[in-house]
Protein backbone atom coordinates (compact mmCIF):
# COMPACT_ATOMS: atom_id res chain seq x y z
CA UNK A 1 0.00 0.00 0.00
CA UNK A 2 2.85 2.36 0.86
CA UNK A 3 4.43 1.62 -2.54
CA UNK A 4 1.17 2.39 -4.31
CA UNK A 5 0.77 5.63 -2.35
CA UNK A 6 4.30 6.77 -3.13
CA UNK A 7 3.80 6.00 -6.81
CA UNK A 8 0.49 7.85 -6.93
CA UNK A 9 1.96 10.91 -5.22
CA UNK A 10 4.80 10.89 -7.71
CA UNK A 11 2.31 10.63 -10.59
CA UNK A 12 0.45 13.65 -9.25
CA UNK A 13 3.56 15.73 -8.77
CA UNK A 14 5.38 14.91 -12.01
CA UNK A 15 2.88 16.19 -14.55
CA UNK A 16 2.63 19.83 -15.56
CA UNK A 17 -1.17 19.82 -15.52
CA UNK A 18 -1.20 19.54 -11.71
CA UNK A 19 0.80 22.76 -11.41
CA UNK A 20 -1.03 24.63 -14.18
CA UNK A 21 -4.46 23.78 -12.81
CA UNK A 22 -3.45 24.62 -9.23
CA UNK A 23 -1.89 27.88 -10.34
CA UNK A 24 -4.99 28.82 -12.29
CA UNK A 25 -7.18 28.06 -9.27
CA UNK A 26 -5.09 30.39 -7.13
CA UNK A 27 -5.05 33.16 -9.72
CA UNK A 28 -8.85 33.03 -9.81
CA UNK A 29 -9.01 32.84 -6.02
CA UNK A 30 -6.78 35.88 -5.67
CA UNK A 31 -8.94 37.84 -8.11
CA UNK A 32 -12.19 36.86 -6.42
CA UNK A 33 -11.10 37.30 -2.82
CA UNK A 34 -8.75 40.26 -3.07
CA UNK A 35 -10.55 42.28 -5.73
CA UNK A 36 -14.23 41.26 -5.93
CA UNK A 37 -15.02 40.24 -2.32
CA UNK A 38 -12.47 42.51 -0.69
CA UNK A 39 -11.72 45.69 -2.59
CA UNK A 40 -14.78 46.03 -4.87
CA UNK A 41 -17.42 45.05 -2.34
CA UNK A 42 -15.59 47.07 0.31
CA UNK A 43 -15.74 50.21 -1.80
CA UNK A 44 -19.36 49.69 -2.76
CA UNK A 45 -20.11 48.64 0.80
CA UNK A 46 -22.08 45.64 -0.48
CA UNK A 47 -23.27 43.73 2.55
CA UNK A 48 -19.87 43.91 4.20
CA UNK A 49 -21.64 45.04 7.30
CA UNK A 50 -23.55 41.73 7.60
CA UNK A 51 -22.53 39.15 10.16
CA UNK A 52 -22.70 36.36 7.54
CA UNK A 53 -20.55 37.98 4.90
CA UNK A 54 -17.80 35.48 5.52
CA UNK A 55 -20.22 32.55 5.39
CA UNK A 56 -21.33 33.76 1.97
CA UNK A 57 -17.81 33.80 0.65
CA UNK A 58 -17.54 30.06 1.31
CA UNK A 59 -19.67 29.43 -1.75
CA UNK A 60 -17.38 31.49 -3.95
CA UNK A 61 -14.12 30.03 -2.69
CA UNK A 62 -15.44 26.47 -2.55
CA UNK A 63 -16.62 26.65 -6.12
CA UNK A 64 -13.23 27.74 -7.42
CA UNK A 65 -11.20 25.26 -5.39
CA UNK A 66 -13.61 22.38 -5.99
CA UNK A 67 -13.70 22.57 -9.76
CA UNK A 68 -9.93 22.82 -10.15
CA UNK A 69 -9.29 20.19 -7.50
CA UNK A 70 -11.74 17.93 -9.33
CA UNK A 71 -9.89 18.42 -12.62
CA UNK A 72 -6.60 17.37 -11.04
CA UNK A 73 -8.31 14.36 -9.45
CA UNK A 74 -9.89 13.41 -12.75
CA UNK A 75 -6.60 13.62 -14.64
CA UNK A 76 -4.80 11.42 -12.12
CA UNK A 77 -6.86 8.43 -13.24
CA UNK A 78 -7.84 9.54 -16.75
CA UNK A 79 -4.16 9.82 -17.80
CA UNK A 80 -3.68 6.17 -16.87
CA UNK A 81 -6.26 5.09 -19.41
CA UNK A 82 -5.34 7.68 -22.01
CA UNK A 83 -1.66 6.77 -22.01
CA UNK A 84 -2.11 3.05 -21.19
CA UNK A 85 0.04 3.28 -18.05
CA UNK A 86 -2.79 1.50 -16.23
CA UNK A 87 -1.21 -1.82 -17.32
CA UNK A 88 1.96 -1.00 -15.39
CA UNK A 89 -0.04 0.20 -12.40
CA UNK A 90 -2.10 -2.99 -12.25
CA UNK A 91 0.68 -5.48 -12.91
CA UNK A 92 2.87 -3.90 -10.21
CA UNK A 93 0.18 -4.19 -7.58
CA UNK A 94 -1.03 -7.26 -5.75
CA UNK A 95 -4.52 -5.85 -5.43
CA UNK A 96 -6.59 -3.61 -7.65
CA UNK A 97 -8.48 -2.39 -4.59
CA UNK A 98 -5.27 -0.99 -3.15
CA UNK A 99 -4.57 0.86 -6.39
CA UNK A 100 -7.97 2.50 -6.26
CA UNK A 101 -7.65 3.27 -2.55
CA UNK A 102 -4.21 4.80 -3.08
CA UNK A 103 -5.62 7.08 -5.78
CA UNK A 104 -8.47 8.15 -3.51
CA UNK A 105 -6.09 8.91 -0.65
CA UNK A 106 -3.77 10.90 -2.88
CA UNK A 107 -6.67 12.90 -4.29
CA UNK A 108 -7.98 13.44 -0.76
CA UNK A 109 -4.58 14.67 0.45
CA UNK A 110 -4.05 16.98 -2.51
CA UNK A 111 -7.52 18.52 -2.23
CA UNK A 112 -7.11 18.83 1.56
CA UNK A 113 -3.95 20.91 1.16
CA UNK A 114 -5.44 22.88 -1.75
CA UNK A 115 -8.57 23.70 0.25
CA UNK A 116 -6.93 24.60 3.57
CA UNK A 117 -4.30 26.75 1.90
CA UNK A 118 -6.87 28.20 -0.51
CA UNK A 119 -9.35 28.97 2.29
CA UNK A 120 -6.75 30.70 4.44
CA UNK A 121 -5.21 32.60 1.54
CA UNK A 122 -8.66 33.60 0.28
CA UNK A 123 -9.73 34.78 3.72
CA UNK A 124 -6.57 36.76 4.24
CA UNK A 125 -6.73 38.37 0.79
CA UNK A 126 -10.37 39.29 1.31
CA UNK A 127 -9.42 41.07 4.53
CA UNK A 128 -6.53 42.80 2.78
CA UNK A 129 -8.90 43.90 0.00
CA UNK A 130 -11.41 45.25 2.51
CA UNK A 131 -8.74 47.27 4.33
CA UNK A 132 -7.45 48.49 0.99
CA UNK A 133 -10.93 49.79 0.14
CA UNK A 134 -11.26 51.30 3.60
CA UNK A 135 -14.09 48.96 4.65
CA UNK A 136 -14.40 46.93 7.81
CA UNK A 137 -16.05 43.63 8.52
CA UNK A 138 -18.35 43.13 11.48
CA UNK A 139 -17.99 40.27 13.93
CA UNK A 140 -18.77 37.20 11.79
CA UNK A 141 -21.32 34.58 12.68
CA UNK A 142 -19.18 31.63 11.61
CA UNK A 143 -16.07 30.03 13.06
CA UNK A 144 -12.98 29.44 10.99
CA UNK A 145 -13.25 25.70 11.67
CA UNK A 146 -16.79 25.58 10.29
CA UNK A 147 -15.68 27.75 7.37
CA UNK A 148 -12.87 25.44 6.38
CA UNK A 149 -14.79 22.29 7.36
CA UNK A 150 -17.65 23.02 4.98
CA UNK A 151 -15.27 23.93 2.21
CA UNK A 152 -13.36 20.72 2.77
CA UNK A 153 -16.49 18.59 2.50
CA UNK A 154 -17.48 20.38 -0.68
CA UNK A 155 -14.09 20.24 -2.41
CA UNK A 156 -13.32 16.67 -1.31
CA UNK A 157 -16.80 15.59 -2.39
CA UNK A 158 -16.40 17.21 -5.77
CA UNK A 159 -12.94 15.67 -6.31
CA UNK A 160 -14.06 12.18 -5.28
CA UNK A 161 -17.07 12.53 -7.57
CA UNK A 162 -14.74 13.49 -10.44
CA UNK A 163 -12.53 10.48 -9.72
CA UNK A 164 -15.63 8.31 -9.60
CA UNK A 165 -16.75 9.57 -13.02
CA UNK A 166 -13.40 8.55 -14.57
CA UNK A 167 -13.41 5.21 -12.78
CA UNK A 168 -16.77 4.49 -14.40
CA UNK A 169 -16.19 6.01 -17.85
CA UNK A 170 -12.41 5.44 -18.26
CA UNK A 171 -12.15 8.12 -20.92
CA UNK A 172 -10.61 11.51 -20.26
CA UNK A 173 -12.65 13.64 -22.66
CA UNK A 174 -15.96 11.98 -21.81
CA UNK A 175 -15.23 12.28 -18.07
CA UNK A 176 -14.50 16.02 -18.34
CA UNK A 177 -17.70 16.51 -20.35
CA UNK A 178 -19.74 14.64 -17.72
CA UNK A 179 -18.05 16.53 -14.87
CA UNK A 180 -19.22 19.83 -16.31
CA UNK A 181 -22.46 18.69 -17.95
CA UNK A 182 -23.92 16.80 -15.00
CA UNK A 183 -24.05 19.62 -12.43
CA UNK A 184 -24.15 22.53 -14.87
CA UNK A 185 -26.69 21.36 -17.41
CA UNK A 186 -28.32 18.08 -16.45
CA UNK A 187 -29.11 18.96 -12.86
CA UNK A 188 -30.10 22.48 -13.83
CA UNK A 189 -32.61 21.12 -16.35
CA UNK A 190 -33.81 18.46 -13.95
CA UNK A 191 -34.44 21.11 -11.32
CA UNK A 192 -37.13 22.57 -13.59
CA UNK A 193 -38.88 19.23 -13.33
CA UNK A 194 -38.14 18.33 -9.74
CA UNK A 195 -38.56 21.84 -8.37
CA UNK A 196 -37.87 21.86 -4.59
CA UNK A 197 -36.90 18.17 -4.65
CA UNK A 198 -33.98 19.00 -6.92
CA UNK A 199 -31.80 19.52 -3.82
CA UNK A 200 -31.66 15.73 -3.58
CA UNK A 201 -29.67 15.47 -6.81
CA UNK A 202 -25.95 14.72 -6.30
CA UNK A 203 -24.25 18.03 -7.00
CA UNK A 204 -27.14 20.15 -5.80
CA UNK A 205 -27.13 18.38 -2.46
CA UNK A 206 -23.39 18.95 -2.29
CA UNK A 207 -23.91 22.62 -3.05
CA UNK A 208 -26.31 22.82 -0.13
CA UNK A 209 -23.43 22.06 2.24
CA UNK A 210 -21.80 25.38 1.49
CA UNK A 211 -24.98 27.27 0.67
CA UNK A 212 -26.99 26.19 3.69
CA UNK A 213 -27.25 29.56 5.43
CA UNK A 214 -28.41 31.17 2.23
CA UNK A 215 -31.84 32.23 3.53
CA UNK A 216 -30.30 33.99 6.46
CA UNK A 217 -27.78 35.73 4.30
CA UNK A 218 -30.50 36.47 1.81
CA UNK A 219 -31.65 39.43 3.82
CA UNK A 220 -28.35 41.13 3.24
CA UNK A 221 -27.07 39.50 0.08
CA UNK A 222 -29.90 38.74 -2.30
CA UNK A 223 -27.43 38.02 -5.08
CA UNK A 224 -26.61 34.61 -3.62
CA UNK A 225 -30.16 33.58 -2.88
CA UNK A 226 -30.98 30.10 -4.08
CA UNK A 227 -34.45 29.02 -5.15
CA UNK A 228 -33.64 25.32 -5.34
CA UNK A 229 -34.84 24.67 -1.82
CA UNK A 230 -32.78 24.06 1.28
CA UNK A 231 -31.39 21.17 3.20
CA UNK A 232 -29.62 21.36 6.53
CA UNK A 233 -25.87 20.94 6.26
CA UNK A 234 -26.06 17.54 7.92
CA UNK A 235 -28.83 16.33 5.63
CA UNK A 236 -27.04 17.65 2.56
CA UNK A 237 -23.87 15.82 3.61
CA UNK A 238 -25.85 12.63 4.15
CA UNK A 239 -27.58 12.80 0.77
CA UNK A 240 -24.34 13.44 -1.13
CA UNK A 241 -22.53 10.87 1.01
CA UNK A 242 -25.04 8.21 -0.03
CA UNK A 243 -24.51 9.02 -3.70
CA UNK A 244 -20.76 8.81 -3.23
CA UNK A 245 -20.82 5.50 -1.34
CA UNK A 246 -23.18 3.85 -3.81
CA UNK A 247 -21.25 5.24 -6.79
CA UNK A 248 -17.90 4.15 -5.43
CA UNK A 249 -19.18 0.67 -4.59
CA UNK A 250 -20.22 0.23 -8.22
CA UNK A 251 -16.96 1.76 -9.50
CA UNK A 252 -14.88 -0.47 -7.23
CA UNK A 253 -16.68 -3.65 -8.35
CA UNK A 254 -16.24 -2.65 -12.00
CA UNK A 255 -12.58 -1.81 -11.42
CA UNK A 256 -12.04 -5.36 -10.13
CA UNK A 257 -14.02 -7.07 -12.86
CA UNK A 258 -13.30 -5.12 -16.02
CA UNK A 259 -10.41 -5.56 -18.42
CA UNK A 260 -7.72 -2.94 -17.95
CA UNK A 261 -8.13 -0.83 -21.06
CA UNK B 1 8.52 -21.62 -15.61
CA UNK B 2 5.33 -19.96 -16.80
CA UNK B 3 2.47 -22.40 -17.13
CA UNK B 4 -0.48 -21.29 -19.19
CA UNK B 5 -3.55 -23.45 -18.73
CA UNK B 6 -6.67 -23.36 -20.89
CA UNK B 7 -6.75 -19.62 -21.48
CA UNK B 8 -9.89 -18.42 -23.23
CA UNK B 9 -11.33 -15.01 -23.86
CA UNK B 10 -14.55 -14.05 -25.59
CA UNK B 11 -15.47 -10.57 -26.82
CA UNK B 12 -19.23 -10.59 -27.28
CA UNK B 13 -19.64 -13.39 -29.80
CA UNK B 14 -16.05 -13.59 -30.96
CA UNK B 15 -13.67 -16.06 -29.34
CA UNK B 16 -10.37 -14.15 -29.26
CA UNK B 17 -8.41 -16.81 -27.37
CA UNK B 18 -9.54 -20.40 -27.50
CA UNK B 19 -8.34 -22.84 -24.86
CA UNK B 20 -4.62 -22.08 -25.12
CA UNK B 21 -2.19 -24.08 -23.02
CA UNK B 22 1.60 -23.95 -23.16
CA UNK B 23 4.68 -23.48 -21.04
CA UNK B 24 7.47 -20.94 -21.18
CA UNK B 25 10.67 -22.54 -19.95
CA UNK B 26 13.25 -20.79 -17.83
CA UNK B 27 16.59 -20.27 -19.51
CA UNK B 28 14.89 -20.14 -22.90
CA UNK B 29 13.53 -17.55 -25.29
CA UNK B 30 10.03 -18.48 -26.39
CA UNK B 31 8.74 -16.82 -29.53
CA UNK B 32 5.03 -16.20 -29.81
CA UNK B 33 3.87 -16.02 -33.41
CA UNK B 34 0.61 -15.48 -35.16
CA UNK B 35 -0.95 -13.30 -37.85
CA UNK B 36 -2.47 -9.93 -36.97
CA UNK B 37 -5.57 -10.44 -34.85
CA UNK B 38 -4.54 -13.97 -33.89
CA UNK B 39 -4.91 -13.15 -30.19
CA UNK B 40 -1.24 -12.74 -29.18
CA UNK B 41 -1.66 -9.48 -27.28
CA UNK B 42 -4.89 -10.66 -25.68
CA UNK B 43 -3.13 -13.84 -24.55
CA UNK B 44 -0.34 -11.80 -22.98
CA UNK B 45 -2.84 -9.56 -21.21
CA UNK B 46 -4.71 -12.60 -19.93
CA UNK B 47 -1.46 -14.10 -18.66
CA UNK B 48 -0.74 -10.93 -16.69
CA UNK B 49 -4.26 -10.63 -15.30
CA UNK B 50 -4.92 -7.37 -17.13
CA UNK B 51 -7.86 -8.94 -18.95
CA UNK B 52 -10.26 -11.40 -17.42
CA UNK B 53 -11.12 -14.69 -19.06
CA UNK B 54 -11.18 -18.42 -18.47
CA UNK B 55 -8.09 -20.44 -17.53
CA UNK B 56 -5.07 -19.48 -15.49
CA UNK B 57 -1.41 -18.58 -15.78
CA UNK B 58 1.09 -19.57 -13.13
CA UNK B 59 4.47 -17.95 -12.68
CA UNK B 60 6.35 -20.54 -10.63
CA UNK B 61 3.15 -22.13 -9.36
CA UNK B 62 1.46 -18.83 -8.49
CA UNK B 63 -0.60 -16.27 -10.40
CA UNK B 64 1.38 -13.09 -10.86
CA UNK B 65 -0.62 -10.98 -8.40
CA UNK B 66 -0.07 -13.53 -5.61
CA UNK B 67 3.69 -12.97 -5.63
CA UNK B 68 4.86 -10.54 -2.92
CA UNK B 69 6.39 -8.22 -5.52
CA UNK B 70 4.93 -8.89 -8.98
CA UNK B 71 7.27 -6.37 -10.62
CA UNK B 72 10.23 -8.54 -9.62
CA UNK B 73 8.61 -11.61 -11.17
CA UNK B 74 7.47 -10.35 -14.56
CA UNK B 75 8.67 -7.38 -16.58
CA UNK B 76 6.28 -6.35 -19.30
CA UNK B 77 6.27 -4.42 -22.54
CA UNK B 78 2.86 -4.51 -24.17
CA UNK B 79 2.71 -1.10 -25.83
CA UNK B 80 5.58 1.04 -27.04
CA UNK B 81 3.97 4.36 -26.15
CA UNK B 82 2.62 3.57 -22.70
CA UNK B 83 3.81 6.70 -20.92
CA UNK B 84 2.68 10.23 -20.17
CA UNK B 85 4.17 12.36 -22.97
CA UNK B 86 5.37 15.26 -20.82
CA UNK B 87 6.50 13.36 -17.75
CA UNK B 88 10.24 12.77 -18.10
CA UNK B 89 11.47 9.29 -18.95
CA UNK B 90 13.28 9.21 -15.61
CA UNK B 91 10.17 10.14 -13.65
CA UNK B 92 8.14 7.60 -15.61
CA UNK B 93 10.53 4.87 -14.52
CA UNK B 94 10.72 6.23 -10.97
CA UNK B 95 6.95 5.88 -10.67
CA UNK B 96 7.13 2.29 -11.86
CA UNK B 97 9.99 1.63 -9.44
CA UNK B 98 8.00 3.10 -6.53
CA UNK B 99 4.94 1.05 -7.46
CA UNK B 100 6.95 -2.14 -7.71
CA UNK B 101 8.96 -1.63 -4.52
CA UNK B 102 12.20 -1.34 -6.51
CA UNK B 103 15.06 0.93 -5.36
CA UNK B 104 15.15 4.21 -7.32
CA UNK B 105 18.85 3.69 -8.03
CA UNK B 106 17.79 0.98 -10.48
CA UNK B 107 16.21 3.62 -12.72
CA UNK B 108 19.53 5.08 -13.85
CA UNK B 109 20.91 1.57 -14.36
CA UNK B 110 18.16 0.55 -16.78
CA UNK B 111 18.34 3.88 -18.59
CA UNK B 112 22.00 3.17 -19.21
CA UNK B 113 21.30 -0.40 -20.31
CA UNK B 114 18.90 0.78 -23.02
CA UNK B 115 21.02 3.80 -23.93
CA UNK B 116 18.56 6.53 -22.95
CA UNK B 117 20.61 8.19 -20.20
CA UNK B 118 21.14 11.34 -22.29
CA UNK B 119 17.41 11.94 -22.78
CA UNK B 120 16.32 10.78 -19.34
CA UNK B 121 15.07 14.20 -18.30
CA UNK B 122 13.06 14.76 -21.47
CA UNK B 123 9.40 14.02 -21.95
CA UNK B 124 9.05 10.93 -24.12
CA UNK B 125 6.19 12.42 -26.13
CA UNK B 126 8.62 13.37 -28.87
CA UNK B 127 10.63 10.15 -28.73
CA UNK B 128 10.83 8.13 -31.93
CA UNK B 129 9.17 4.72 -31.94
CA UNK B 130 12.56 3.10 -31.41
CA UNK B 131 13.35 5.30 -28.40
CA UNK B 132 9.89 4.61 -27.01
CA UNK B 133 10.54 0.89 -27.35
CA UNK B 134 13.80 1.30 -25.47
CA UNK B 135 11.97 3.10 -22.68
CA UNK B 136 9.44 0.27 -22.60
CA UNK B 137 12.24 -2.27 -22.40
CA UNK B 138 13.81 -0.24 -19.56
CA UNK B 139 10.50 -0.38 -17.73
CA UNK B 140 10.35 -4.15 -18.20
CA UNK B 141 13.86 -4.57 -16.82
CA UNK B 142 13.35 -2.41 -13.73
CA UNK B 143 12.67 -5.21 -11.28
CA UNK B 144 15.32 -7.54 -12.75
CA UNK B 145 12.43 -9.96 -13.25
CA UNK B 146 12.76 -13.65 -13.86
CA UNK B 147 10.23 -13.40 -16.68
CA UNK B 148 10.13 -10.91 -19.50
CA UNK B 149 6.92 -10.64 -21.49
CA UNK B 150 7.49 -8.51 -24.56
CA UNK B 151 4.94 -7.73 -27.26
CA UNK B 152 6.64 -6.68 -30.51
CA UNK B 153 9.68 -5.12 -28.79
CA UNK B 154 11.64 -4.80 -32.04
CA UNK B 155 9.04 -2.57 -33.74
CA UNK B 156 10.65 0.71 -34.73
CA UNK B 157 14.16 -0.26 -33.65
CA UNK B 158 16.97 0.50 -36.06
CA UNK B 159 19.24 -2.37 -37.22
CA UNK B 160 21.71 -1.64 -34.44
CA UNK B 161 18.86 -1.64 -31.95
CA UNK B 162 17.51 -4.94 -33.24
CA UNK B 163 20.95 -6.55 -33.04
CA UNK B 164 21.34 -5.19 -29.49
CA UNK B 165 17.89 -6.48 -28.51
CA UNK B 166 18.58 -9.92 -29.98
CA UNK B 167 21.82 -10.31 -28.03
CA UNK B 168 20.36 -8.80 -24.89
CA UNK B 169 17.40 -11.17 -24.87
CA UNK B 170 19.58 -14.22 -25.50
CA UNK B 171 21.92 -13.17 -22.69
CA UNK B 172 18.98 -12.50 -20.38
CA UNK B 173 17.61 -15.99 -20.95
CA UNK B 174 21.06 -17.53 -20.56
CA UNK B 175 21.17 -16.15 -17.03
CA UNK B 176 18.35 -18.52 -16.11
CA UNK B 177 15.46 -16.21 -16.91
CA UNK B 178 12.62 -16.79 -19.35
CA UNK B 179 11.69 -14.47 -22.19
CA UNK B 180 8.29 -14.69 -23.87
CA UNK B 181 8.34 -12.52 -26.95
CA UNK B 182 6.00 -11.87 -29.82
CA UNK B 183 7.26 -10.49 -33.09
CA UNK B 184 6.51 -10.36 -36.79
CA UNK B 185 10.22 -10.28 -37.60
CA UNK B 186 10.44 -13.99 -38.26
CA UNK B 187 14.08 -14.03 -39.32
CA UNK B 188 14.94 -12.36 -36.02
CA UNK B 189 12.80 -14.82 -34.16
CA UNK B 190 14.55 -17.73 -35.86
CA UNK B 191 17.88 -16.41 -34.57
CA UNK B 192 16.66 -15.45 -31.14
CA UNK B 193 14.14 -18.03 -29.99
CA UNK B 194 14.65 -21.52 -28.64
CA UNK B 195 10.98 -22.45 -28.59
CA UNK B 196 8.16 -21.26 -30.79
CA UNK B 197 4.42 -21.10 -30.22
CA UNK B 198 2.22 -20.40 -33.24
CA UNK B 199 -1.40 -19.40 -32.87
CA UNK B 200 -4.08 -18.43 -35.36
CA UNK B 201 -7.59 -17.14 -34.64
CA UNK B 202 -6.90 -17.65 -30.94
CA UNK B 203 -6.13 -21.34 -31.31
CA UNK B 204 -2.87 -23.22 -30.91
CA UNK B 205 -1.43 -24.17 -34.30
CA UNK B 206 1.99 -25.47 -33.36
CA UNK B 207 4.54 -25.43 -30.58
CA UNK B 208 8.01 -26.81 -30.34
CA UNK B 209 11.64 -25.91 -30.87
CA UNK B 210 12.53 -23.67 -33.81
CA UNK B 211 13.85 -26.68 -35.76
CA UNK B 212 10.72 -28.69 -35.07
CA UNK B 213 8.53 -25.85 -36.29
CA UNK B 214 10.61 -25.37 -39.44
CA UNK B 215 10.49 -29.10 -40.11
CA UNK B 216 6.69 -28.93 -40.09
CA UNK B 217 6.82 -26.68 -43.13
CA UNK B 218 7.43 -27.97 -46.63
CA UNK B 219 9.89 -25.27 -47.57
CA UNK B 220 12.96 -27.54 -47.55
CA UNK B 221 13.90 -29.41 -50.72
CA UNK B 222 16.30 -29.76 -53.61
CA UNK B 223 16.13 -27.44 -56.59
CA UNK B 224 16.96 -29.13 -59.85
CA UNK B 225 17.17 -27.52 -63.29
CA UNK B 226 17.98 -29.09 -66.61
CA UNK B 227 18.05 -27.92 -70.22
CA UNK B 228 15.77 -30.93 -70.90
CA UNK B 229 12.91 -29.76 -68.70
CA UNK B 230 10.21 -31.98 -70.21
CA UNK B 231 12.35 -35.11 -69.93
CA UNK B 232 13.28 -34.16 -66.36
CA UNK B 233 9.62 -33.81 -65.41
CA UNK B 234 8.79 -37.15 -67.02
CA UNK B 235 11.65 -38.82 -65.18
CA UNK B 236 10.52 -37.41 -61.81
CA UNK B 237 6.97 -38.58 -62.45
CA UNK B 238 8.18 -42.04 -63.46
CA UNK B 239 10.22 -42.34 -60.27
CA UNK B 240 7.18 -41.18 -58.21
CA UNK B 241 9.15 -38.34 -56.67
CA UNK B 242 7.40 -35.46 -54.84
CA UNK B 243 8.12 -32.26 -56.69
CA UNK B 244 6.72 -28.86 -57.57
CA UNK B 245 7.60 -26.38 -60.31
CA UNK B 246 10.02 -23.78 -59.00
CA UNK B 247 12.30 -21.09 -60.41
CA UNK B 248 12.56 -22.53 -63.94
CA UNK B 249 13.07 -26.05 -62.60
CA UNK B 250 11.57 -28.34 -59.99
CA UNK B 251 11.73 -28.45 -56.22
CA UNK B 252 12.02 -32.02 -55.03
CA UNK B 253 11.14 -32.97 -51.48
CA UNK B 254 11.87 -36.14 -49.56
CA UNK B 255 15.18 -36.87 -51.28
CA UNK B 256 18.78 -35.84 -50.75
CA UNK B 257 20.89 -33.95 -53.27
CA UNK B 258 23.01 -37.06 -53.80
CA UNK B 259 20.00 -39.28 -54.53
CA UNK B 260 18.65 -36.86 -57.14
CA UNK B 261 22.10 -36.44 -58.65
CA UNK B 262 22.39 -40.18 -59.15
CA UNK B 263 18.92 -40.31 -60.76
CA UNK B 264 19.85 -37.54 -63.20
CA UNK B 265 23.12 -39.24 -64.00
CA UNK B 266 21.33 -42.54 -64.58
CA UNK B 267 18.82 -40.85 -66.92
CA UNK B 268 21.61 -39.05 -68.78
CA UNK B 269 20.07 -35.62 -68.32
CA UNK B 270 22.19 -32.47 -68.43
CA UNK B 271 22.17 -30.63 -65.11
CA UNK B 272 22.11 -26.84 -64.93
CA UNK B 273 21.51 -26.61 -61.19
CA UNK B 274 21.27 -29.01 -58.28
CA UNK B 275 21.08 -27.26 -54.93
CA UNK B 276 19.73 -27.78 -51.45
CA UNK B 277 17.10 -25.21 -50.37
CA UNK B 278 16.71 -24.78 -46.63
CA UNK B 279 13.31 -24.09 -45.20
CA UNK B 280 12.80 -20.93 -43.19
CA UNK B 281 10.69 -20.14 -40.18
CA UNK B 282 8.84 -17.66 -42.35
CA UNK B 283 7.85 -20.31 -44.90
CA UNK B 284 6.79 -22.70 -42.17
CA UNK B 285 4.85 -19.92 -40.45
CA UNK B 286 3.06 -18.88 -43.63
CA UNK B 287 2.12 -22.44 -44.40
CA UNK B 288 0.84 -23.07 -40.90
CA UNK B 289 -1.19 -19.92 -40.63
CA UNK B 290 -2.61 -19.97 -44.15
CA UNK B 291 -6.34 -19.45 -43.78
CA UNK B 292 -6.14 -18.30 -40.20
CA UNK B 293 -5.33 -14.67 -40.92
CA UNK B 294 -7.84 -12.30 -39.44
CA UNK B 295 -6.94 -9.55 -41.88
CA UNK B 296 -5.49 -11.45 -44.85
CA UNK B 297 -4.68 -9.57 -48.04
CA UNK B 298 -6.25 -10.57 -51.33
CA UNK B 299 -3.90 -12.59 -53.55
CA UNK B 300 -3.42 -11.57 -57.16
CA UNK B 301 -6.21 -12.95 -59.31
CA UNK B 302 -8.24 -13.86 -56.24
CA UNK B 303 -11.92 -12.85 -56.37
Amino acid sequence: MISALRAEFRKLLTVRSTYFVTLFAFVLLVFMSLYVEGYKNGRENVAVGGSLYLAGSITQHSGILAIFGAIVALLLLAHEYRYSTIMYTLTSARSRSKVLLAKMLVVFSYVFVLTVVGALVGLWLMTVGLHWAGGTMLQQNISIVTYIGKMLFYTEGYALAALLIVALIRNQVAAIVVLFFEPGTFEALMSLLLKSKSVYMPFMSLAQVVAAPVKEIGRNRPTILSDTGTLSVEKAMLVFGIYLVVGWTIAWLLFLKRDAN
Amino acid sequence: MITVQNLSKKYKKKLAVDDLSFTVRTGKVTGFLGPNGAGKSTTMRLMLGLDHGAGKTLFDELPLYQHPQPAKVAGILLEAKAFHPTRSARNHLRILAEAGGIPLSRVDEVLEIVGLQDVARKGPGKFSLGMSQRLGIAAALLGEPQYLILDEPANGLDPEGIAWLRQFIKDYADKGNAVFISSHLLSEMAQMADDIIVIGKGKMIAQGSVNEIIAKGTGAGVLVRSSEKTKLKQMLQDKRVNFTASEGGFKVTGMTTEEIGMLLFGAGLPVLELSREEASLEEAFLEMTAGSEEFGTKKEGQQ
